[in-house]
């Protein structure tokens, strides 16, 4: 049972490092390195083995392409690694003495304070800041106050969400083991590896919508239900 | 002494009925939203995509509410800020 929590492993300069950091570090190199090699290795024709890697982007594309529209490379970089990071993070608690990163409600407060950001980011990047300020006022000032509030709770709702799933099922997994020790947890863990699948999807098509609502320009709603109006009288 | 015990009973019972109640609530109404969802989806097979993404992202935001009750349950099991109290 212990086992579920992060516990501090060593110091650096007096500065303690959890389990679930040192295994964040481990797989941030794993992707370094990969992408290196693929950066590297990669063929306009594909091989059999580039094939994984592209039905991942193209995952992430179009994923991007169906929640917030058009200039999908622009979103691609966060979208993707979020995607990357959380399933393999979640896939990593089903290897036995290593643990999830985002068990760590630490880790997943991280996350979503890149997506708090990233959503200012891309939403100041879409309008300037006082077209992005007017952006959050509309229709009234009232509503900015609104907006902010929900901008912070989102934030919390991102970090308790995963960091819940996650350690639920992990908590489960060891607790069935403390009661059965033969196999009857395997069932289990594989709900648990589900759960972190289906928690990546979540928290990137969460982070998508809250991306769109940011950059989301209310003339070009506009103009689509302008031409929507006109394709219907043509027809 | 006797308070003591009590608050540790009080304490332990605190949450199993928080978690029960946590989880039945939004089970209900994610089967609910399911339910809704598949039914359109059998009306109209062509807006299935859709409806399934809209479906994830609004049953997430339902097993939040579960999730909240399962943290405030975690704090109460194992970081009880309560406990200071008992030690003095």
């Amino acid at each position: 049972m212990e086992g579920v929590f992060p516990h501090e492993v060593f110091q650096i300069f007096g500065i303690p490092i959890r389990d679930t950091v040192l295994h964040t570090w481990i797989l941030m190199g794993a992707f370094i390195l990969l992408a290196y090699l693929f950066n590297r290795y990669s063929r306009l024709r594909p091989r059999a083995w580039q094939m994984p890697f592209e039905a991942v982007v193209d995952f992430a594309a179009k994923l991007i392409e169906d929640m917030i529209g058009p200039h999908a490379e622009r979103y691609l970089p966060l979208i993707g690694t979020l995607v990357l990071f959380i399933a393999s993070t979640s896939m990593l608690g089903i290897f036995p003495s290593l643990g999830s990163p985002t068990r760590d409600i630490n880790t997943t407060f991280a996350l979503a304070v890149v997506v708090f950001f990233a959503v200012y980011y891309y939403g100041i990047r879409e309008h300037g800041v006082r077209g992005y300020l007017k952006h959050l006022m509309e229709p009234n000032v009232i509503v900015f106050i609104l907006n902010i509030i929900g901008q912070f709770s989102r934030t919390l709702s991102l970090t308790v969400r995963l960091f819940g799933n996650i350690i639920a099922s992990e908590m489960i997994v060891a607790v069935i083991f403390v009661l059965v020790p033969a196999g009857a947890a395997i069932p289990l863990q594989l709900l648990g590896m589900f759960t972190g699948l289906l928690q990546a999807y979540v928290f990137t098509v969460l982070t998508c919508t809250y991306i769109q609502s940011a950059v989301a320009n209310s003339s070009s709603n506009e103009d689509t239900d302008k031409t929507q109006f006109a394709s219907l009288e043509k027809e | 002494m006797e308070s003591n015990v009590l608050l540790v009973v009080v304490m332990s019972v605190a949450p199993l009925v928080a978690i029960t109640l946590g989880c039945i609530l939004p089970a209900l109404v994610e089967g609910k939203a399911v339910l809704k969802a598949l039914e359109a989806m059998a009306r109209q097979p062509e807006v299935a995509d859709e409806i399934r993404t809209t479906l994830i992202v609004s049953l997430a935001m339902l097993e939040t509410t579960a999730i909240y009750v399962l943290l405030v349950c975690l704090i109460l099991l194992f970081a009880n800020p309560l406990l200071a109290l008992l030690a003095t």
